[in-house]
């Protein structure tokens, strides 16, 4: 059949014309293709009895939905009639051969993408030739996947040009042809159209099952569809084809060249589309990013509803390399908009999606620590029953100590659990009734069980997968670790609607791969997890109900609606239209070797790109706007507006614009939205509850005293504010008057000289640590060694029960002249020994290879300790007199001192040893294990301002203990990088006064609530302030912390402070 | 300026030569910043495609940033939008519609871009998937971090490296730094990442075995001390105090039977040994060669420790060097590139691929580069 049409494009005049049975209409996308469509099937209704089939091709599933609809109920509005569409079908070309073509196919089974992928592997494990280093790779997959269904159906003749063209030309061909060989017993779309058309040939009465025929919206089609699409023309008794075009020739192009396939030439094409204007827009929106352009629809979707313009008449369409469809989901949910269309997200990124492949990805990653933890935080993960705490099940790994690994998670959560054991029934032999801290360990032990037992659950599970061999069985080991993670079908009910979707969807794939064990035998666990993830790699489908609420789709699926309103997203170079690559397997030098239309070509999608965006615009009847982002925020440059937006933009402004002139447009022929706070504060219609409250905020001179500025919004303000002026206000630690939150140091039980000597060093640091009782948190599996608190603690740990054996020898403790000896140098190495373990069992090692270092050299320090006490003694006729002698704890009476006001203080602590002299005086020692740095100021101020307690406390505590007369006291450095020296001083009257009064200052300034943040000096080295280097606190204090204290500096409340510093008379 | 230029300038010359004439000639065109350069790049292109019957496609031009080929491509179609406008002869008509078709797909790029699209045509001539991911700045930095930390698990991990970690702990080398603040060895892994390529004789190097620890130069030093103490005339001297203590110290060390225990009270104490000009003139012989005697003891000890440092620093370049090359073959299999990879890996398929390079020099009959000065050793040898 050869359909010669000499003048169309008058769907504007209702003048069709007719050539054989076939009635072609040549019209615009939009209400003019909608109201051909009409007036085809009315006149097919008229035609014949009002039940006669009519079949109606549409290019897609959702283009035949939106068809249905409009002509169904019609559009008083625009005086489009309701038709009766009862027996009339709208099929997709995919469809239609099914209905013509099934059971037409023999025994042969359908072709599905894991199906082919699996061949594709298969063939390239055989014979990889030119694929041998990138055989294994899901991309090598894919791409062979994406050209196999074009390059198994080009002619011979095509392929034969192809692989003499070039080596990798020629390779492609193999590998195709080995594919297609072992796919014999798969059938694919075209061989059902292959069939259908084979059927209407052989029995052309076939066709009547189809009635009235028409093609509505012919595209670029397969060689194999295009014939179907031919053959039911030519066989049914009544036809006709709606095309749509642009009028720009480039993207008319494929529909041209498909219907001219089908004998429908359109010949003199320039005349006969003058009818047809080429599309474009009314309104043109420049923003500053793609984030901005999401709100910015939103609110331009919210006006007009307000206007009157029905939610499910506007559509958002967004070009395909435009990367922020999740973040315009999120907005309209946001804002209460209800939306349908294609789901943003992949099966990989959905819960079940994501959840599969973290798992299944665990043996990879050795079973890492946050790895497990991100499997249960990320997803509504099941232990049995109930859903798993994940937050409590991070602190107790941390707290076990678990550095990833299978064994180790065993390992130390068995542990943990011994430790929590023995402890209870520690407490429940000196407690008669259940206490609070009772309570919590035996619900921390009944969560470690819990963790215990999920971890040997889900290890089960894996090796149950890896165990299999079979795809059949691989996939049930899959589902059934899914099922034991998530739960089965019935479980998911409370999930949202998407998501219960996405998971039966995954379900599906997983059990899609059963069937491949025909093709591929006995896969490894890497395949199988590559074919898990490239099944995983699929869109998601829909969401929402379509035809409610407002249209998000991809722009190439713009052709064939029919709205009110239409907003185009990512109108900038490089993304509409998007940056073209070559296919690097078949790319456009192969493709041009192929008859016109076989191979798609580049410029071919480029055309289908710029159809579907003017689709776009002709689907809208009354407001078409394309949004600009200026600037890309994550590659941190400008962009260029689309040449496609500038077309529109020239139209409006009546001369031809080029990129250089998008800055200066006026605003009748662009908006431009300078930024985010502009966009907000000028909206007429605000995007959501917050946009509307921070332009009222913007709008308001006052902003911390508007009403809107409640609870966190106006603390901030109020924050920002306050630190910026001179006042020492409650935001720069002034929290006088509340005092009654703050306990206070001299009330109640006994203090410790640590948090007193805190707050010296730095009030706000006292404030996080011991007011709101915060703490960091550690990564065990980030530990490298041991850190320096832990290794004070060791050696503390071994020196006291050395000292302590050593004072409850029967002949008592060496004298200043006896040295000692070798059993009680192997002695302290068997406590280190035993002290080891207690630090491995808690999981602070650090790294295997560190932590043998670390031991070794506690083991030399402590050695060359005992020898430096040999001297120590011998030099000061010392001999050892108590260890860890205690105050306020362990059962022993706290340490009264009267202050200079007349107020008495309580003290606790544990002094490490006290030596006493052949003259009686005391020397109290504390061991440190640091390079000493600072120590060296005890000279010059015995207390450093505040920062060094500890001495003159354990100093009169012994004093207090013994009744001695004097005493001195001495930190002991037991490092090489301490040198193993003393710092210390007696402790006389003087030093006894300066403590005294430094401790009432600190006290006073805890009491009146004296909190400010005092940073120190800047270090350039470390660029950090010289308080802040090692402060856990460092990531939460205000960046600005220096201008803060600078800003107060004269505040006369601080003056306080002024009380810690030695003076000169003092000096 | 253009022909069409009511101004006159004095250079109008050179800018026609730079737009019009030799267009089948090598020119090397140098200018201030803003004087147009890019303006007349745009108007030579034209002129290769109007006046030179080139194809836009068999042109390359290349410039610096992504936003200034953005912003050229844009230029060069308004330029020949221009054209079209004005009136041409059938002729220039033709070049400029089929200039207006092929400039999609031209290659007007930044030189990783014009890599990428060379590595995109030939992926399997350098074992890369068909499919090749760039990662961005963000992507490139966590990559990074992922591979920084298997670097430091694989060295803390392997029996051969125990006496390397443990030395380079006792040196205060910090290989995985603690603190973000702190210099480590980690900035080292940053400069390698970015010039992998050149490796290639640090990967191939063997690392001999650590030497063991020798102090004997230090111990001859104490010895020249204890011998120049004795020519002190008054004990009461700072210097003679200054010198029992680098004694002891010293001695503490010789004493030392654990070597990497040595290394480590070297690398703490050595840089207080030194006579800090102490002394007192007339309380020795001769008070200089007293205090050379003390400083010579520091300096023996210090080149120890430098030596034992540069020593542990080699070994961990080597293997640092490896690591680095791996991960870069590494990301080579896996498709997923950083920028610098897209230039080595250019670079190596037009050396080893005769097919690439015939197709490069049959597609290509003009380069045009804009930015020349901006560019890095490899950027400059891709060029030429």
């Amino acid at each position: 059949m050869v359909v010669s049409m000499q003048a169309f494009g008058t769907a504007q005049a209702g003048q069709p014309e007719k050539l054989g049975h076939v009635e072609v209409d040549v019209v615009g996308y939009g209400r003019l293709a909608t109201t051909a469509l009409a007036r085809r099937v009315a006149a097919a209704k008229a035609a014949g009895h009002p039940l006669d089939p009519i079949t109606v091709v549409v290019p897609s599933n959702t283009t035949g939905l939106s068809a249905r609809r409009l002509l169904a109920v019609g559009d008083s509005r625009t005086g489009l009639p309701s038709i009766n569409l009862a027996n009339v079908s709208f099929v997709t070309p995919f469809r239609l051969a099914e209905m013509l073509g099934a059971g037409l196919v023999g025994v042969r089974k359908p072709l599905t993408n894991p199906v082919l992928a699996s061949a594709i592997r298969a063939t390239l494990a055989t014979n990889p030739g030119m694929f041998a280093a990138v055989a294994g790779h899901q991309a090598t997959q894919s791409a062979i996947v994406a050209l196999y269904g074009e390059l198994s159906r080009a002619l011979p003749v095509t392929r034969e040009r192809i692989a003499s063209a070039s080596r990798r030309g020629a390779e492609v061909v193999r590998v195709v042809g080995e594919v297609a060989a072992r796919l014999c017993e798969f059938f694919d779309e075209d061989d059902l159209a292959e069939a259908a058309t084979a059927h209407l040939d052989a029995a052309p009465e076939a066709a009547h099952q189809l009635g009235t025929f028409v093609w509505y919206l012919p595209d670029r089609l397969t060689p194999a569809m295009t014939s179907l699409m031919a053959a039911a023309l030519a066989r049914t008794r009544s036809a006709g084809v709606v095309v749509a075009l642009t009028a720009e020739p480039t993207a008319d192009a494929a529909v041209v060249d498909t219907v001219r396939r089908v004998g429908i030439a359109l010949e003199d094409r320039d005349a006969s589309i003058a009818g047809i204007q080429r599309p474009s827009a009314d309104r043109m929106l420049s923003v500053s990013d793609g984030d901005e352009e999401v709100r910015q629809v939103v609110r331009e979707i919210l006006q007009l509803a307000s206007e009157g313009t029905p939610l499910n008449r506007m559509a958002v369409f967004l070009p395909a390399s435009a990367s922020y469809g999740r973040t315009l989901i999120q907005q309209l949910d946001g804002a209460g908009i209800p939306h349908n269309g294609a789901a943003p997200k992949r099966l990989a990124e959905t819960v079940a999606g994501r959840t599969l492949l973290t798992a299944l990805a665990l043996d990879n990653n050795g079973w890492g620590r946050s790895d497990v933890i991100a499997l249960v935080a990320d997803a509504p993960v099941r232990a049995g029953h109930r859903l798993v705490p994940s937050r409590r099940w991070d602190t107790i790994s941390r707290r076990a100590g678990v550095v990833g690994g299978l064994g180790n998670w065993q390992v130390k959560l068995h542990q943990l659990e011994a430790t929590f054991e023995a402890t209870i029934a520690e407490v429940d032999q000196h407690e008669s009734e259940k206490s609070a801290r009772r309570y919590a360990m035996a619900l921390d032990l009944e969560t470690t069980r819990q963790l215990a037992a999920f971890v040997d659950r889900l290890a089960g599970g894996l090796a149950a997968l890896d165990q299999s061999r079979a795809w059949a069985e691989r996939a049930e080991a899959t589902q059934v670790l899914l099922d034991e993670l998530l739960g089965h079908e019935q479980g998911r009910s409370h999930w949202p609607e998407f998501e219960v979707a996405a998971a039966q969807r995954v379900d599906e794939a997983i059990a899609g791969l059963a069937m491949l064990d025909g093709i591929e035998a006995n896969p490894t666990r890497a395949t199988f997890q590559l074919a898990v993830a490239a099944e995983l790699d699929a869109t998601v489908g829909r969401i929402g109900r379509f035809g409610h609420g407002v249209l998000v789709a991809p722009l190439s699926s713009a052709a064939g609606h029919d709205l009110d309103a239409v907003f185009i997203l990512g109108m900038a170079e490089g993304t509409c239209p998007s940056i073209r690559r070559e296919e690097a397997l078949l790319p456009d030098i192969d493709r041009h070797l192929a008859d016109r239309g076989e191979l798609q070509t580049q410029d071919d999608r480029l055309g289908a790109q710029h159809r579907s965006y003017l689709a776009a615009l002709a689907a809208a009847g009354h407001r078409r706007t394309l949004l600009f982002p200026r600037g890309d925020l994550r590659g941190r440059r400008d962009r260029l507006a689309s040449r496609w937006l500038l077309d529109s933009a020239s139209e409006l402004a009546g001369r031809r614009l080029f990129s250089s002139d998008v800055a200066h447009l006026p605003d009748e022929v662009m908006h431009t939205v300078a930024s985010y706070v502009e966009g907000v504060a000028h909206a007429g219609i605000h995007g959501s509850v917050v946009e509307r409250d921070v332009a009222a905020l913007l709008a308001s001179g006052d902003r911390a005293h508007h009403p809107l500025a409640v609870g966190d919004l106006g603390r901030g303000f109020t924050a920002r504010s306050a630190r910026t002026g001179p006042q020492f206000t409650v935001w720069d630690g002034n929290l006088a008057g509340q005092a009654g939150a703050i306990s206070s140091p001299a009330s109640g039980a006994a203090m410790s000289p640590s948090r007193l000597e805190m707050w010296a060093s730095c009030p706000f640091k006292y404030f996080l640590a011991n007011v709101l009782g915060l703490r960091e948190r550690e990564d065990p599996e980030r530990i490298v060694e041991l850190s320096p608190a832990e290794r004070g603690t060791l050696i503390h740990a071994v020196l006291e029960a050395f000292i302590t054996e050593v004072l409850e020898r029967s002949e008592g403790p060496p004298g200043p002249d006896e040295r000692w000896t070798s059993d009680d140098r192997q002695r302290v190495t068997e406590l280190a020994e035993e002290a080891f373990v207690v630090v491995e069992d808690k999981g602070l090692t650090g790294r295997p290879r560190t932590w043998r270092r670390t031991k070794t050299e506690v083991l030399i320090d402590l050695d060359v300790f005992l020898t430096k006490d040999d001297e120590h003694r011998r030099q000061n006729r010392l001999r050892p007199e108590l260890a860890e002698m205690a105050f306020g704890m362990n059962g022993e009476a706290p340490l009264s001192m009267e202050l200079p006001n007349g107020r008495t203080l309580t003290f606790r602590g544990k002094a490490d040893r006290v030596d006493i002299a052949d003259d009686g005086h005391l020397v109290v020692l504390d061991y440190k294990t640091g390079s000493g740095w600072g120590y060296d100021k005890l000279a010059d101020d015995p207390v450093r301002a505040g920062t060094t307690l500890q001495l003159g406390l354990y100093a009169e505590a012994a004093l207090t203990r013994l009744g001695a007369d004097e005493a001195e006291a001495s930190y002991w450095m037991i490092s090489s990088r301490g040198k193993y020296k003393k710092h210390g001083y007696p402790w006389t009257e003087a030093t006894r006064k300066r403590f005294l009064d430094v401790t009432e200052a600190i006290v006073d300034g805890i009491e009146s609530g004296l909190f400010p943040a005092l940073p120190g000096e800047y270090n350039s080295f470390f660029a950090k302030h010289d308080n802040c280097t090692y402060c856990d606190f460092d990531r939460i204090c205000p960046r600005d912390r220096e201008d803060h204290q600078r800003a107060t500096a004269g505040a006369p409340e601080l003056t306080l402070l002024q009380r810690l510093e030695l003076k000169e008379e003092q000096a | 300026m253009t022909a069409t230029s009511p101004l006159t300038l004095v250079d109008d010359d050179e800018r026609r030569r730079v737009e019009m004439e030799g267009l089948d000639e090598t020119l090397f065109v140098e200018a201030g910043a803003g004087t147009g350069k890019t303006h007349e790049l745009v108007e030579r292109v034209v002129n290769l495609v109007v006046h030179a019957g080139v194809r836009l496609s068999a042109i390359a031009a290349i410039t610096f940033t992504e936003a200034a080929a953005a912003e050229l491509r844009d230029r060069i179609r308004e330029a020949v939008e221009k054209r079209l406008a004005a009136d041409p002869s059938a002729v220039e008509k033709a070049a400029c519609e089929r200039a207006m078709a092929d400039i999609d797909q031209a290659a007007i790029s930044t030189l990783h871009g014009f890599c990428l699209r060379i590595l995109s045509a030939h992926p399997l001539d350098v074992d890369l998937p068909p499919n090749v991911e760039i990662l961005d700045e963000v992507a490139s930095q966590l990559a990074f971090e992922n591979r920084w930390s298997r670097f430091v698990d694989d060295l803390f991990d392997d029996p051969d490296t125990e006496e390397l970690v443990l030395r380079a702990w006792a040196l205060d080398i910090e290989v995985d730094t603690a603190s973000k603040y702190k210099a480590s060895f980690k900035d080292v892994a940053a400069i390698f990442e970015d010039s992998w390529d050149r490796l290639d004789l640090l990967c191939a190097s063997v690392p001999a075995p650590l030497a063991a620890v020798d102090l004997r130069a230090v111990s001859h030093a104490l010895s020249t001390m204890r011998q120049a103490m004795t020519t002190n005339i008054k004990a009461d001297d700072k210097l003679l105090d200054r010198a029992r203590e680098v004694e002891t110290s010293v001695d503490e060390v010789l004493g030392e039977a654990d070597q990497l225990r040595q290394l480590r009270m070297l690398r703490e104490h050595s840089s207080g040994w030194k006579s800090s000009g102490k002394g007192v003139g007339a309380k020795w012989q001769d008070v200089e060669a007293a205090r050379a005697a003390v400083d010579a003891v520091g300096e023996a000890a210090r080149e120890v420790a430098e030596r034992a440092i540069n020593e542990v620093l080699r070994q961990l370049s080597i293997r640092l060097a490896r690591f680095t090359s791996a991960a870069a073959e590494h990301r080579r299999a896996e498709g997923q590139l950083d920028f610098h990879d897209l230039l080595v890996l250019a670079r190596r398929l037009l050396r080893t691929s005769p097919e690439a390079r015939a197709a490069l020099h049959d597609t290509y009959e003009r380069l045009l580069l804009d930015e020349f000065q901006d560019t890095d050793p490899i950027q400059a040898r891709w060029r030429c």
